[in-house]
């Protein structure tokens, strides 16, 4: 996130780099995308992310022009876009399976755009040897690309797409492919390209631990909508659709029924096995009914022999991995409810079936719409 | 022991194709060598008396009065036109079999294998008759003429039958199924995605096909051109039929030495000439073929 105010409303004032206006996009009786609006920022880094089918990357190849929306538009600097070609539009791809061309060296892929826009030899030369040089692989220039390992063959991909100075970069799961480990490393890569090239990139993703590592902002699809567009922050701390709490991070999601409102302007609600917990409530919701609450698992902890628990369950087992555990909980509903522990447990108090108490902050439970 | 017996049983399984290339391929070849250094019988066949004439003659005449050597270029031009024909031929079929191959290959995986089930159809008939019901289509009384004339775009037939138009309109037609089979295959191993990549890298699509389809089908297209140029260059029933017989191709040329000219070692050594141009061709596409090996491996 932008910490400079003065930035920050700045851009709020500047149009946006690429505007979705009411887009639909029918595949015969199959509806990709429904009446989708969307902003994207001048040099943000925007992630498109949800579950397979979810319309994010009908919506990139709309964007790059490779499919032709239904109804609705698209511009890119307040200009409508919608019908222009591929070619014609001043923005460029990264293939999920990079489709670099198998006939040409390193060089000749990274140059083929500028090629194809008709610049001067010794132009290409130099800008291909540029991005070569800012994806750390000059010394590959003259390989042919199947000599290339799936890592570089992705900065190849990057530099390729880079070269023409596009307006907006779009990313199709370029990192699906590659081992998690070289995948971490060209996370903090491509957020480093970003920032340093200042265009504006269009990633899509089906992880959402990618999506909050790397965006600026986040639009968390499902079903051919957006159902959330906001900061990793906001995203995960304040998941506007239960969907959006369910796919980002683990989450306990708890449904009980409101009771009263707290002085604090908190529901109390009465959960299905009988315990009361006073959750955060958006103001715009109502304050009665059946509702779900959303508890994170970093959001509660295990209650001291001493202390009033919130919610108490049987424990059913205990993951560990490495920096904390993830203590599985039954509670008395019958729904599973997770929480983190970060300290050492004792084992003596962990036998499965054991009765334990978890404390919950008002503050980290969330009544959900 | 083993390997004896492992040996022996290669041996036994080898035999039959050996058998086969020795009859069939080495023996004729080795007949047609003999017969091209012999001096031609009166009544045809050969005469066993060892002679270069037939070499000699393919270009020059001898001066019946003084045995002297002229320069005779007849030959030399029929070669000459069989290769432009041929030329021509493969480059018709380029042209008409590269959009075919295409729209095969980029129609629904189910529905590819019909469509070169079609393309393969026409070598269910017999050449020789296809090249008879080419002629009757255009003939100056043929469907092609006929209907021209009842649109009323032409007044007089055109006459393309007994002309070279003719022989390369059937050489085509003949020919084009080798053509197509290849480069389909070339194509359709094409990842579409990379058509896409040239779109978004600011290609139009005749940039597309120039930068990415043509270099990616290279193999396809040489493959098509060689399978279409050296049967071409060979023909002998389309010229024969469609060109009247009155222009020559190779393949007649060489006919008519073993039948009205009765002049067999000639016959051999034009075969034996034609062979080896069509064994420079072969050279030269595995040379190509070699350059793209190592190019891409």
């Amino acid at each position: 996130m932008d910490k400079d105010p003065q930035r920050q409303t700045d851009r709020a004032r500047q149009r946006p780099a690429i505007a979705a206006r009411r887009l639909t996009k029918r595949f015969g009786p199959i509806e990709a995308l429904k009446d989708l609006s969307l902003d994207i920022r001048e040099n943000e880094f925007f992630t498109l992310l949800g579950p397979s089918g979810c319309g994010k990357t009908t919506l990139l190849r709309l964007i790059a022009g490779f499919e032709l929306p239904t109804t609705g538009r698209i511009e890119l600097d307040g200009e409508d876009i919608s019908g222009l070609p591929p070619h014609r539009r001043p923005v460029n791809t990264v293939f999920q399976n990079y489709a670099l061309f198998p006939h040409m060296t390193v060089a000749e892929n990274v140059g083929f755009g500028l090629k194809m826009l008709g610049r001067s030899r010794s132009e290409i030369a130099r800008r291909s040897a540029e991005m070569l040089e800012l994806v750390e692989l000059g010394a590959m220039a003259g390989r042919r690309v199947e000599q290339l390992s799936g890592g570089q063959q992705q900065r190849v991909a990057l530099a390729r797409a880079l070269a023409p100075a596009p307006r907006v970069l779009l990313l199709d799961e370029p990192l699906a492919a590659l081992d998690l480990k070289l995948r971490k490393a060209m996370q903090l890569e491509l957020k480093k390209l970003q920032a340093e090239t200042g265009i504006t990139f269009v990633f899509v993703t089906h992880d959402q631990e990618e999506a909050l590592t790397m965006s600026d902002r986040i639009a968390v699809m499902r079903a051919g909508e957006v159902l959330q567009v906001g900061s990793p922050a906001e995203i995960y701390d304040r998941p506007a659709h239960r969907f959006v709490a369910d796919f980002i991070g683990e989450i306990n999601i708890l449904e009980g029924r409101i009771e009263r409102m707290s002085r604090e302007g908190h529901a109390l609600v009465r959960l299905g096995g009988g315990a009361e917990i006073e959750a955060r409530l958006d103001p715009e919701l109502p304050r009665h009914g059946a509702v779900s609450v959303a508890v994170r698992p970093e959001g509660a902890r295990l209650a001291g022999a001493e202390e009033a628990a919130t919610i108490e369950g049987r424990l059913e087992h205990v993951v560990y991995f490495g920096s904390g555990s993830h203590i599985h909980l039954r509670l008395a509903s019958g729904e599973p409810f997770v929480l983190r522990h970060s300290g050492p447990v004792d084992p003596q108090h962990l036998q499965p079936g054991a009765r334990l108490g978890a404390c919950i902050a008002p503050e980290q439970a969330r009544v959900l719409a | 022991m083993l390997s004896r017996r492992a040996g022996l049983s290669r041996a036994a399984l080898l035999a039959p194709a050996l058998a086969i290339i020795l009859a069939v391929g080495v023996l004729p070849l080795g007949i047609t060598l003999v017969y091209s250094v012999l001096t031609p019988g009166t009544y045809g066949g050969v005469s066993w008396a060892f002679s270069l004439d037939a070499y000699v003659q393919f270009l020059f005449e001898r001066d019946i009065f003084d045995d002297t050597l002229q320069f005779n270029g007849a030959y030399l031009s029929i070669f000459a036109r069989s290769i432009g024909l041929a030329f021509g031929a493969t480059l018709g079929a380029l042209i008409l079999g590269f959009p075919t191959a295409w729209f095969i290959a980029t129609r629904p995986r189910e529905q590819r294998n019909l469509w070169l089930f079609l393309i393969t159809l026409p070598f269910w008939t017999n050449l020789l008759i296809r090249t008879y019901a080419m002629l009757l289509i255009i003939r100056d009384e043929g469907i092609v003429n006929l209907s021209l004339m009842q649109v009323g775009l032409i007044s007089e037939p055109l006459s393309i039958l007994y002309t070279d138009t003719a022989v390369f309109i059937g050489l085509i037609y003949a020919y084009l199924p080798f053509m197509v089979l290849p480069l389909y295959a070339s194509l359709e191993k094409i990842d579409m995605r990379l058509l896409e990549a040239g779109y978004d890298l600011y290609a139009g699509r005749w940039k597309v096909l120039r930068h990415v389809i043509v270099p990616l089908a290279r193999p396809g297209i040489v493959a098509g051109c060689v399978l279409v140029f050296i049967p071409g260059l060979g023909a002998y029933i389309t010229p024969e039929l469609l060109g009247g017989g009155k222009k020559l191709m190779i393949g007649n040329m060489i006919a008519m030495q073993f039948g009205s000219s009765r002049n067999w070692p000639f016959g051999s050594a034009a075969a034996l000439i034609l062979m080896a141009l069509v064994v420079l061709v072969l050279l030269a596409h595995a040379r190509a073929a070699g350059r793209e090996g190592r190019a891409h491996g």
